[in-house]
């Protein structure tokens, strides 16, 4: 049932369509990944709102799965950066080699030229390459030799990270974090689900077998539907509270950015479209502040980015 | 809310304040009333607080002592006293302790306060003015005023209202001052001055932050002390020691001297001195102070046009008729003055007129009662001097008067606006039991007056018999026999068959006056049914005599004096009640009705009536609508009441069905969260309708509340409401089915 008023609203077979699309999208991702719906929701959310996405996970519950069963699910292509310290921006990006047959030079396109991008242990590369993904995660292309070269039009990037106490790791800055529109962890799974996940075979041959929901150019039109869901005054200005209170909260030494405001309303839209609503409610807002803020507000020593949320949330009314 | 954080993180703390919020941008854009109040309310904006606890201590010992010096010359009393003191304090103690972040509504309760006090004052000073009782009406105002500075002591945050408490004080001891005899009253002064200078210099102190400024304090408030004390001693060198009043003297003066051209004459206002006084024409425009009265003969059928324009004030001990002059010779149409000799009275200041000369018994004069009137002259009037019956002295800035016939004082120099004098006169005043005693029988006998005299006031130009037939008719009717009596009978009798009007028909040429107004109009104004009655009197022997003049006017509390219109000018009846009576006034136009009133005549009259007798209430009641509109504006402007919206409304409903269960709505949860909570209820989460009602109306609620497209289409979202309501309904009448 879509929550909209069918007498008035004109575009309601699209939203219907991108209800759809996007629960058929959680329930296909659901399949393969047990026990972390927040998760396979916070990747939707992040396919429908077109920002990246940060994992950060111990290895081994399933970050590379979720990637590419995303991957197929959408029938775009998908390619895999894995984090090491000797990691070079080219290594990323791609270079231009010499081809002596040509006698010129030739762009080799490099990983972060595919629609899905799996940027695995992303905190084990060092600053200078991390630098080298602001620019393409923001601007959504990349610079070589001064030529600016577009990135693929749906461009997703899964990132995960390792826990920052794990050896070997650089923290992120914060520029970078702050690029990231959604972050969340998978968690182990509970234990009924863990002997479920054991019992259901071979993770390659799920994602092999997994059935396409929808192709790169229903994804687009997703996301165009996303970014047209409506947002009014209020649910604006209850975000703009959030974000102002998280610059001046207890517990919190460096708050939220614009950007990060800016995010939280995309995210909330895409939020709307799996609850199939036309606009953004509250609920919206509250079920995204996790991921949209948990990343990025920079908290005091020995506090939980959980419990401050929590507490930041209940001292502000909700809008009526 | 994020404006003001952005300029706390950009450290800009003073720019945030003044900076207009979108509502104020709106506001001003809006219209020059909410400009205004905004503006006020700027002004307004609380200043740093006060936080030196000396000088609050200081500020209210200058208090206290300005309300003991008061008690000391029993301006309060003591019960006064200790109250004011104890509120004073608790007040201070109050802003005090509030200082940093002063209450909003506290400035409501005082002005209720503030409002009230000055009711009370006000009351009781109409109240004391009425009665006379001038210095009764000084302790209110000491009252008002210090009770005004005692309810200021709840709102003293900043520096800037201890000072207004300071200078409150002062106007305290100054009105002590003003009322104290005894040289212990010196010792208060002193104490307050010394105080006094400390606390300027305190608030000098606190002024000045810095710490160098701060030292100079001192020697700035020394400086400016010393300083005024040298001006106030240069000005009391300068200024003449004061001197005492010599002899009485009652106010009287004149402003340009315009002598009139025939002296002891009557002429015409002030603006034409020359043009010798006579009666106009029928229908033609008077000036302001001219009533056709005021010169040699008076034409009764005419009365002319006479504004509302005040003409005289009067300073009176008691008021009364202000009398002009009176006439005895009547000729069917208009009355004139017998010739006498015009007296010339000379004298500087004042005027002292012989008893011989004012026609009544000079024995009466000696006893009577002496009343003094000062006239204050608004509009040129003509040169006819006013007051009581019989003027025995008068104070008027001139080297000469006269007296001319018919009692009538004319001056010299013409009677311009501006000119003051005063009479002093004694008034033969009976009761109506002394009047009954004078003459017990309506036989006139002359005693004490020349007989030639009385005779002129017995004069009637021809028989009169059908007017002696109706006067011997009445009197016989009423079985009168005394003077007073009759003159009871007759004015009795015209006011149950005769009536008051102004608008007459034209008198008929030839026609006598009184003949037409007695049997043919049966209507008239104050001029005819004066001379009804005086041809009525006389044909029943008794002298009586017209007489013009001016009534009492309106008596202004406040400046007391008696306000006289242009319409006020009278013309009323003096009857003569022999030599232990002498001359009386009686007035039969009071007794003589309005002719048939209109239905609308009678609702104006009805509640001008109403609003005199009840002017107090009228007036509160006005206060307080003013009062409350006032404060009803300002309270939303500061507490910014604010009507429950829609879905606040809904809130509160499905509260009341929470409630049982202790499922209240919290304002940081949304309604969603909010109906999970109620679904939950064990009693409800069993009847899945309940459930799908729930949700239905949840997703109605949000697409009301937040879905852009409904919210900014009222048709839609009018739908929409009745859509929730109606479910509502249902659902709470399902909720009483079931007996949750």
């Amino acid at each position: 049932m879509f929550n909209q008023n069918n007498q008035y609203n004109l575009e309601t077979s699209d939203f219907e369509e991108a209800f759809k699309t996007a629960n058929a999208l959680i329930d296909n991702l659901s399949t393969v990944i047990f026990g972390a719906n927040r998760a396979v929701r916070a990747a939707v959310l992040a396919c429908l709102s077109g920002k990246h996405i940060l994992l950060e996970d111990t290895p081994g519950v399933g970050k590379t799965v979720l990637a590419k069963t995303l991957a197929a699910s959408l029938g775009a292509d998908v390619s895999r950066i894995q984090g090491q310290p000797d990691l070079l921006p080219s290594d990323i990006t791609g270079f231009n080699i010499y081809r002596q047959e040509l006698g010129q030079f030739e762009f080799k396109p490099g990983p972060i030229f595919s629609q899905i991008v799996l940027l695995d242990e992303l905190n084990r590369t060092p600053p200078r390459t991390q630098s080298a993904l602001l620019e393409t995660m923001e601007e959504k292309q990349v610079t070589i030799d001064g030529v600016t070269y577009d990135l693929p039009d749906p461009h997703l990037i899964v990132a995960t990270q390792n826990p920052i106490s794990q050896y070997g790791t650089f923290p992120l800055v914060e520029s970078q974090v702050d690029r990231f529109g959604i972050s969340t962890s998978l968690g182990y799974p509970e234990f009924e689900e863990e002997v479920q996940l054991m019992t259901s075979g071979s993770s390659e041959l799920k994602t092999n077998t997994i059935k396409t929901i929808a192709s790169v150019e229903k994804w687009k039109d997703l996301r165009q539907i996303t970014a047209n869901v409506a947002v009014s005054k209020k649910i604006a200005t209850y975000v703009v509270k959030i974000i102002a209170a998280t610059r001046n909260f207890e517990g919190i030494k460096l708050g939220a950015s614009p950007r990060a405001g800016l995010s939280l309303i995309e995210v909330a839209k895409a939020e709307a479209i799996i609850c199939g609503r036309s606009f953004v409610t509250p609920d919206d807002i509250l079920n995204c502040v996790e991921f949209t803020l948990g990343h990025r507000l920079i908290l005091e020593p020995g506090t939980q980015i959980s419990d401050v949320l929590k507490t930041l949330i209940e001292s502000l009314p909700v809008p009526l | 809310m994020a404006i003001d954080t952005q300029n706390k993180r950009s450290g800009n703390l003073k720019i945030a304040k003044y900076e207009l919020t979108f509502e104020q941008k709106d506001i001003l854009n809006k219209s020059n009333f909410r400009k205004i109040i905004y503006l006020i309310k700027k002004a307004n904006e609380p200043l740093p607080p006060e936080n030196s606890a000396t000088l609050r201590v200081l500020i209210v010992i200058e208090v206290i002592l300005g309300i003991y010096a008061c008690y000391t010359v029993s301006e309060i009393t003591l019960l006064n006293l200790i109250s004011v003191s104890a509120v004073t304090i608790a007040g201070n103690i109050f802003s005090a302790l509030t200082r940093k972040k002063p209450y909003s509504w506290i400035k409501i309760i005082l002005a209720v306060a503030a409002t009230s006090i000055f009711l009370n004052t006000l009351f009781s000073i109409i109240n004391a003015a009425t009665n006379r009782n001038v210095p009764s009406i000084l302790a209110p105002l000491a009252a008002l005023f210090m009770w005004t500075i005692a309810i200021h002591s709840f709102d003293v945050p900043a520096r800037r209202d201890l000072t207004f408490s300071l200078s409150g004080s002062a106007g305290l001891v100054a009105i002590a001052a003003a009322q104290a005899i005894a040289n212990s009253f010196s010792i208060i002064v002193m104490c307050w001055l010394i105080v006094g200078i400390i606390c300027l210099n305190l608030l000098w102190r606190s002024q000045t932050s810095n710490k160098e400024t701060a030292k100079h304090a001192f020697v700035n408030t020394l400086s400016a002390i010393i300083f005024a004390a040298m001006i106030s001693f240069v000005i009391v060198l300068v200024l003449p020691p004061p001197q005492p009043l010599k002899s009485i003297t009652f106010p009287s003066s004149i402003q340009n001297r315009v002598p009139v051209s025939n002296p002891g004459g009557l002429t015409q206002g002030g603006s034409n001195p020359t043009a010798p006084a006579k009666a106009g024409q029928p229908g033609g425009k008077v000036q302001v102070g001219g009533y056709l009265g005021f010169s040699g003969p008076l034409n009764t059928s005419l009365r002319g046009a006479l504004s509302n324009q005040i003409v005289l004030r009067v300073r009176a001990t008691e008021p009364g008729y202000w009398l002009g002059e009176t006439f005895n010779t009547w000729n069917g149409q208009s009355w004139t003055q017998s010739p006498s000799n015009i007296e010339r009275l000379t004298g500087t200041p004042s005027f002292y007129l012989p008893f011989k000369l004012l026609g009544e018994p000079p024995h009466l004069l000696y006893g009577a009662q002496q009343n003094t009137e000062t006239f204050y002259v608004a509009t040129p009037l003509p040169n006819l001097l006013f007051g009581t019956e019989s003027p025995i002295e008068i104070y008027f800035p001139g080297s000469h008067l006269y007296l001319g016939p018919g009692r009538s004082i004319r001056s010299r120099d013409a009677m311009e606006s501006g000119t003051i004098y005063t009479v002093i006169s004694r008034d033969i005043r009976l009761n109506p039991t002394q009047l009954q005693n004078v003459m017990p029988s309506g036989t006139p006998y002359a005693f004490g007056l020349p007989n030639s005299e009385l005779k002129t006031d017995l004069q009637l130009p021809k028989p009169y018999t059908r007017v002696r037939l109706l006067a011997e008719k009445i009197v016989k009717a009423a079985k009168a026999k005394s003077t007073y009596q009759i003159v009871t009978a007759l004015e009795s009798w015209m006011g149950s068959h005769m009536h008051y009007s102004l608008n007459i028909p034209p008198l008929p040429y030839h026609a006598d006056s009184v003949d037409q107004f007695l049997f043919v109009t049966k209507t008239g104004f104050c001029e005819q049914i004066s001379s009804a009655l005086v041809v009525m009197l006389r044909s029943l022997k008794i002298p009586a005599r017209e007489a013009v003049g001016y009534v009492a006017g309106s008596y202004d509390p406040i400046t007391n004096l008696y306000q006289v219109k242009a319409s006020d000018a009278h013309a009323w009846v003096q009857v003569w009640y022999g030599p232990n009576g002498g001359w009386q006034d009686t007035d039969p136009t009071t007794v003589v009705p309005y002719s048939t009133p209109s239905p609308g005549q009678i609702i104006l009259r009805a509640t001008a009536n109403f609003a005199k007798n009840n002017i107090f209430l009228i007036l509160s009641i006005l206060v307080a609508l003013i009062f409350v509109g006032t404060s009803y504006l300002f309270i939303n402007k500061l507490i910014k009441f604010r009507r429950l919206s829609f879905g606040e409304k809904i809130i509160l409903k499905f509260n009341k069905v929470g409630s049982k269960y202790d499922v209240i709505y919290k304002p940081n949860e949304s309604f969603l969260r909010y109906m999970q909570r109620l679904k939950n209820i064990e009693q409800i989460s069993s009847h899945p309708q309940l459930i799908s009602n729930l949700d239905c109306i949840g997703n109605t609620f949000d697409n009301l509340e937040y879905n852009p497209s409904v919210t900014n289409d009222p048709e839609k979202s009018n739908f929409l409401k009745n859509q929730v309501l109606d479910d509502i309904g249902d659902l709470i009448s399902s909720f009483h089915k079931l007996k949750l």
